[in-house]
């Protein structure tokens, strides 16, 4: 059985008298120690999709499967344990809290789960063991989402969720961030699903989902990932 | 061109967020409606009464005369012109008999003029006995009931009306009783519990205990101009009092000269009437007597004759009595003599019965010896007739020979004539003779046979039959015989030979029969005798017998005859019984007459002695009325006049007192109110301002100029406060004012409802102000974002450095906190002007709140302290002069008796002086310094001021501090126009009233004089009952204020102050509420990313909401803690602002209070906190950190 399963899911967004379809019918599915990258063009729904996966947002129709548990039906505290416990996030704007140092930061969600990994080891994993007391006003673009990244990390999640990680970063540094996802993921035999509208990216994934106007427009497998020093865009 | 676009973007921001939109509204609407609501409502307090005093034609002037003033001078009064309207009032306090106790009631005549009533019920007196009553302090009557005086008054007091007994017709305010204050009465228990009106024509007196007048429309109530107004007027008034007065007192002279001489010819008259009257009635009295003594003599008379009666009746008896056990007794014995009479008469016939048996038995013997004899008997008997048959013949034939003898002897005859004779004579006898001869023969015969059966034929027997046949051949042949003689012969010794014969025959048997005979003769005669025995017994016992039932029959009859004498006797005294029976009834009724007789006699006599002694006690009475009246006119003083305005009504001088506190409160706390209003407003939206750089960017990038840009904001914060001055100003201005009315309305009850009072002048400046301000600073704001260029603008602005907190230099403590605390101390201190702002914000409301509880506390201390603490005196006793020794030591020992010692000073109004402050107080004056302390009690904290000595002065610590006076300064004493310098020596506690104390002496040296004494204050003894009816009735005594009386009053200002407290607090919550809701609603939308990131992180509902509100909830606390020494300057600031002539306040909070506050304040945080809560629940989290910021 797969580890991830999407089945005929579909997320209809409310407002007023307005209906409107973001997903329709989505079925796929993901297996695990997988990266699955997940390609579509912008609006097509793949952010819904990833905050469906990630218990941020509730289905209308169908169901989602993660490690045989159907989390589309799991009431809101244990949607947010399953967030707690289960899930890293990694979003395009890093979203750090400005107020704490790079340390704390990742220490807040270390804090809140069962067996996380040592923060500060964490930091010191995505390259910024010097940077423990820098709040993020005084780091980079770059060492931002790594940050983030180390604060999804600690939390030793089963799934990795990254939302354009690499969205407000520059090429080189981008990149970086890609290694450094892809490395993270595969040494601890996390799931990693990354979320792009860079197709280039497709060819790093060991499974590439297409997302167009709100359904599966088409699954791949890769045999064998392209490393990602390798692709050039 | 129509920028549609734009419009619609301003207006929807309205929409987008209406919780900030409305927030600003509601805090403008609270702060603006507050402050003027507050400011307005004394106006239309005041207004209400103005109107209400307009509509009821309310007096401007009461004059007042010791002789009262009649129709007359008020008549006069009102040809000169000088007023609208003049009209006089009866008034007498009378006691009125309720279910449970009298209740003294203030009765008053129904005016028409002025101080008319206010109808609230049913209608208005039409005739006499009807009566409208007081609607606020009578309670428990109803329209139809009757009141009725109660027999308590005194007789004078009841005479005062035409009637005792009245029938309510209608429920009435009166403007003469603006608030609850009936006044206080000599009558009853000293306190008058409401008023009553009834007709004029009602009250039986004609002098008028006041006269009103109404000037006209002077001036609005308690303005500047009525004062004038009025206090020009006064002077004149004043005369024409005094003028009418003394004519009142020419014409009452006169009046009472006249009357009381007519009542002298009265009296005079009716002097001369008693005498004749009891000239009569004592004759009339006399008769009676007379006519009783002698019903008397004739009662004796029958009763004695009844007694003699009974004796009779009873002798009568005793004798009946014993004649009929005489009777009785020889009945009994005739009884018993019967009884042995039977006795006897029974042994008597059984002997008889024996002998007859005897008798019988000897009969019977007799009778078979006869039968044994019976033969010879019968031959005897035949004999016997044989015997008697011959005797006969012989005797006949005798008779017939000696006849015929006699005839053959004949002398005269011859022979032959005698032997014819003899012949003849034989002739006619022998057939007799012949006959009789047979009858011999037969008898012979007869006995012939016998003897045959007897003795058988014997030879003597044929003889004799020979003889027999002898006799019948002689008998047949007598015509054989020739002779006479011969055969007369033959036959009779025919006869003579049978006889002899016969008895030959018959001489044994005779013999044997003659002893036979004799036996039986013997038997015969023995049973003769026993037969004449038993004859003459029977005869005897048949005689007893008779004599028994006689004697039976006598004894039975005497019975009946004894027993019917005996009830003819009963009958007899019975009715001799009944008679006297009668007689007695008859003796009694005429007793009972006499008796009743005698009754009516001494009751005639009694109502005779009644009457005389009533007439005597009229003519005594009338003497002493003439006397008195005399003696009254002689005493009638000229009388004094006094002119009182408005401020002696105590309704109205109250109104204006308990008004004007609203007004002071309104003076100041409402800036405050106004100020954290504005000051939220705006923090409100520079905030606003600061999230929507963007769009601001975006606009200024679309070419739109900065004065459209800033259009938005400027309508969005415009609408909101004119909005909110707009609905919260008009609003509030009747809200307040009616809420702090009802507040009111316990003391005050001669309106319902307030006249609407909106002060436009302040509105528009409220209005102004708040809107100005507003848009000024977001348009402050707006300037200087706008500075920037747009793609600035458009940028997200920078997020704060975050920097170290201060105490991360002190690794010892700030190792210790939690990630969580730390995050919190980061958060606070790295937005300063936020925290500050939530600082300031809550701190500046709870500040509010305590300032509220504060005004209530200083308050509602304050007349409990005086009057404990103070003001120990209970009654403050006026007098119209001061008495004199003998006067003061009497009032002292009534006072003394019913209620505690007393203490005379002399009192004043007076002001005092320095530099530019002058303040009126009241003067008092002793020479008592050392027994002062026990009236008014003299101390500043805990330390005792000493009374003053010579030229210092003692002032009240209000008084001081608003002269700013220290002990030592010097103060103008300003007594009747003339100016004094004392200095000050003592300042002492006291919050009701001003005083000012110095001794006589001091007096004395300034005056020239010593001071009037004309007030006595008395202490109250535990326990004892209400005394000022009492002291009121002392002569002399013009006024008696009670101290719970003033407590009550100033009690009831002190509530209606606290309803304005509760109102503020309730505002003052409200706008709390609001801030806090601001605050962290504007918190929220700034950390809306945030507070995703830490949701998306996997934060708990309850663990993400204390991240966030972690920090507000520490800045709640802090500025509530914060607010608390706020809060007291507040409170110290308003208290000192608020001015009321009668009363200062001690600035204070209680402890409860401050507890009170900070709990509201959490309270309401925590309330917005579950609010928000909800709020954090819903934030999208994925769109709020997909957005760029």
């Amino acid at each position: 059985m797969s580890y991830i399963s999407f089945e005929n899911v579909r997320k209809v967004y409310k407002s007023g008298e307005v209906e409107i379809e973001a997903l329709h019918d989505v079925s796929f599915s993901i297996e695990k120690g997988e990266l699955c990258v997940i390609v579509g063009p912008s609006g097509a729904g793949k952010t819904t999709l990833l905050n469906i996966l990630g218990g941020m947002d509730t289905l209308t129709d169908g169901r989602v499967l993660l490690d045989g548990e159907n989390i589309s039906a799991l009431p809101a505290r244990r949607l947010v344990g399953y967030r707690r416990q289960e899930i890293g996030f990694v979003f395009q704007f890093y979203n750090l809290i400005e107020n704490l140092t790079a340390l704390e930061n990742v220490q807040l969600a270390a804090q809140v789960c069962r067996e996380p990994l040592d923060p500060a080891e964490t930091l010191r994993n995505v390259g910024l063991g010097e940077r423990l007391s820098n709040f993020p006003s005084q780091l980079s673009g770059g060492e931002q989402q790594r940050v983030a990244i180390a604060r999804a990390l600690a939390k030793n999640p089963k799934l990795l969720l990254c939302d354009e990680p690499t969205g407000a970063l520059d090429y080189e540094t981008g990149k970086a961030i890609l290694k450094l996802l892809s490395d993270t993921g595969r040494k601890h035999g996390m799931t990693v699903i990354i979320i792009t509208h860079n197709s280039a990216l497709t060819a790093m994934a060991d499974r590439v989902v297409h997302i167009k106007n709100g359904t599966v427009s088409g699954m791949e497998i890769n045999p064998e990932p392209v490393p990602i020093e390798e692709i050039e865009w | 061109m129509v920028r549609t676009a734009i419009r619609k973007n301003n207006i929807r921001e309205i929409f987008r967020s209406p919780g900030r939109y409305f927030a600003i509204l509601g805090i403008i609407l609270l702060g603006a409606g507050f402050f003027c609501g507050l400011r307005v409502t004394r106006d239309a307090i005041v207004k209400t009464a103005d109107t209400y005093f307009d509509r009821t034609s309310f007096y401007d002037y009461q004059i007042v005369s010791t002789l009262g003033y009649t129709e007359t001078e008020v008549e006069a009064i009102r040809a000169l012109g000088i007023a609208e309207a003049v009209e006089g009032m009866y008034t007498k306090d009378l006691l009125v008999a309720l279910t449970e106790e009298d209740a003294a009631v203030h009765f008053m005549s129904l005016p028409s003029l002025v101080n008319t009533v206010d109808l609230m019920e049913g209608r208005l007196p039409e005739k006499s006995g009807e009566i409208v009553i007081d609607r606020y302090m009578a309670s428990g009557f109803e329209l139809g009931d009757e009141i009725a005086l109660s027999d308590q008054n005194t007789q004078e007091d009841l005479e005062s009306l035409a009637t005792d007994t009245f029938t309510i017709v209608g429920m009435v305010n009166s403007p003469l009783f603006l608030n609850y204050e009936r006044g206080s009465t000599s009558i009853g228990s000293g306190s008058l519990s409401f008023f009553a009106y009834v007709l004029p024509e009602d009250f039986t007196g004609d002098a008028y205990s006041a006269v009103y007048l109404r000037l006209g429309d002077l001036g609005f109530l308690y303005s500047d101009e009525y004062e004038e107004a009025a206090d020009a007027a006064e002077e004149s008034i004043s005369r024409i009092a005094e003028d009418q007065a003394q004519q009142r007192y020419v014409r009452l002279v006169q009046e009472n000269t006249e009357k009381l001489t007519d009542g002298e010819k009265e009296y005079l008259l009716g002097m001369i009437e008693y005498n004749k009257g009891k000239a009569k009635a004592e004759k009339e009295l006399a008769d009676a007597e007379d006519e009783l003594r002698d019903a008397q003599a004739e009662l004796i008379l029958g009763r004695m004759q009844i007694i003699a009666g009974k004796q009779q009746l009873a002798d009568g008896k005793a004798e009946a009595e014993k004649e009929f056990a005489e009777a009785d007794k020889k009945l009994s014995d005739s009884l018993k003599q019967l009884r042995d009479g039977e006795t006897v008469y029974a042994q008597g016939l059984a002997d008889y019965q024996a002998g007859q048996a005897k008798y019988a038995a000897g009969l019977t013997q007799y009778n078979s010896s006869v039968s044994q004899y019976k033969d010879v008997f019968d031959l005897l008997a035949v004999y016997n007739d044989f015997q008697l048959e011959s005797n006969d013949t012989q005797t006949a034939l005798t008779a017939l020979l000696s006849q015929m003898t006699m005839l053959g002897v004949t002398e005269n005859m011859t022979l032959d004539e005698q032997l014819a004779a003899i012949d003849a004579y034989w002739t006619e006898n022998e057939d007799d003779i012949l006959d009789q001869m047979e009858d011999v023969a037969d008898s012979a015969e007869a006995l012939a046979d016998a003897l045959q059966v007897y003795t058988g034929n014997t030879a003597e027997l044929k003889e004799f039959r020979n003889r027999i046949a002898a006799i019948r051949t002689l008998i047949k042949n007598k015509d054989k015989v020739d002779d006479s003689v011969t055969e007369i012969r033959s036959l009779i010794s025919a006869v003579r030979d049978l006889y002899s014969s016969a008895s030959k025959l018959m001489t044994s048997l005779t013999a044997k029969a003659q002893s036979a005979q004799k036996e039986l003769s013997k038997a015969a005669s023995q049973l003769a005798q026993a037969k004449k025995q038993l004859d003459a017994a029977k005869k005897q016992v048949d005689a007893a017998r008779v004599t028994l039932d006689n004697g039976w029959t006598a004894y039975f009859k005497g019975v009946d005859e004894l027993d019917k004498q005996r009830a003819a006797a009963e009958k007899k005294f019975a009715d001799a019984e009944t008679e006297l029976a009668d007689a007695e009834v008859q003796i009694e009724d005429g007793l009972a007459e006499y008796n009743d007789g005698l009754v009516k006699l001494d009751k005639g006599r009694e109502e005779t002695g009644q009457k005389l002694a009533d007439a005597e006690q009229e003519l005594a009475d009338a003497r002493a009325e003439l006397d008195d009246g005399w003696e009254k006119l002689h005493d009638l003083k000229e009388p004094t006049a006094y002119t009182l305005g408005r401020w002696a009504n105590i309704g109205y001088s109250c109104l204006n007192n308990d008004s004007m506190i609203v007004s002071n409160v309104a003076k100041v706390f409402p800036f405050f109110f106004f100020l954290v209003a504005a000051l939220i407003c705006i923090t409100t939206m520079t905030r606003m301002v600061e999230e929507q750089r963007g769009q601001l960017g975006v606009l200024e990038a679309l070419g739109y100029s900065r004065s459209t840009v800033m259009s938005k904001y400027l309508f969005y914060a415009g609408s909101a406060s004119l909005l909110g001055c707009g609905i919260g100003i008009p609003f509030l201005c009747w809200l307040f004012p009616q809420l702090i009315w009802q507040a009111y309305r316990i003391m005050y009850n001669f309106s319902y409802t307030l006249e609407y009072v909106l002060d436009w002048k302040l509105a528009i400046i409220t209005t102004v102000g708040y809107v100005a301000a507003i848009l000024f600073v977001t348009w402050l704001t707006l300037a200087g974002l706008l500075k920037q260029a747009p793609a600035a603008l458009m940028r997200p602005k920078a997020p704060k450095l975050g920097k170290r907190v201060l105490l991360e230099r002190i690794p010892l403590i700030w190792n210790r906190l939690s990630f969580m605390w730390k995050v919190t101390l980061r958060n606070i201190f790295r937005y300063r002007s936020r925290v500050l702002m939530m600082l300031l914000g809550v701190a500046g409301c709870t500040a509010l709140m305590i300032t509220g509880y504060g005004i209530r506390d200083s308050i509602s201390d304050v007349v409990t302290y005086q009057y404990s603490e103070v003001t120990l005196y209970e009654y403050e006793v006026t007098f119209s002069e001061e008495p004199d020794a003998e006067g003061k030591s009497d009032f002292a020992k009534t006072a003394a008796r019913y209620s505690g010692d007393s203490l005379f000073v002399g009192s004043f109004n007076a002001s005092a002086r320095r530099e530019k402050t002058e303040m009126d107080l009241t003067l008092i004056s002793t020479d008592s310094g050392g027994e002062f302390s026990r009236y008014i009690s003299l101390h500043k904290g805990a330390e005792e001021v000493p009374y003053p000595g010579r030229g210092e002065a003692v002032i009240n610590n209000a008084a001081a501090e608003d002269l700013k006076l220290k002990i030592g300064d010097p103060v103008t004493l300003v007594l009747d126009e003339q100016e004094y310098q004392l200095t000050v020596s003592g300042i002492f506690d006291n919050y009701i009233y001003n005083f000012l104390l110095i001794s006589d002496e001091t007096y004395q040296d300034m005056t020239g004089s010593l001071p009037e004494h004309k007030t006595a204050f008395v202490l109250h003894r535990d326990g004892a009952a209400d005394a000022t009816a009492r002291l009121l009735n002392f002569s002399g005594v013009l006024n008696v204020t009670a101290g719970s009386v003033m407590k009550d009053r100033i009690g009831g200002i002190m509530d209606n102050l606290v309803y304005i407290v509760i109102l503020t607090i309730v505002c003052a919550a409200a706008l709390a509420f609001i801030v806090i809701y601001n605050l962290i609603n504007i918190n929220i939308n700034e950390r809306l990313r945030e507070i995703a990131t830490v949701k998306v992180l996997g934060f708990y509902r309850g663990e993400a909401a204390v991240y966030v509100l972690r920090e507000n909830l520490l800045l709640t606390l802090l500025g509530a803690i914060a607010g608390i020494p706020l809060g007291i300057l507040l409170n110290s600031f308003v208290m000192g602002s608020i001015q009321v002539d009668l009363v200062s306040f001690i600035p204070r909070v209680k402890f409860p209070s401050f507890v009170w506050s900070v709990f509201f304040t959490i309270l309401f945080s925590f309330l917005v906190y579950l609010i928000m809560m909800r709020r954090l629940e819903k934030i999208n989290m994925a769109a709020a950190l997909k957005a760029a910021e």
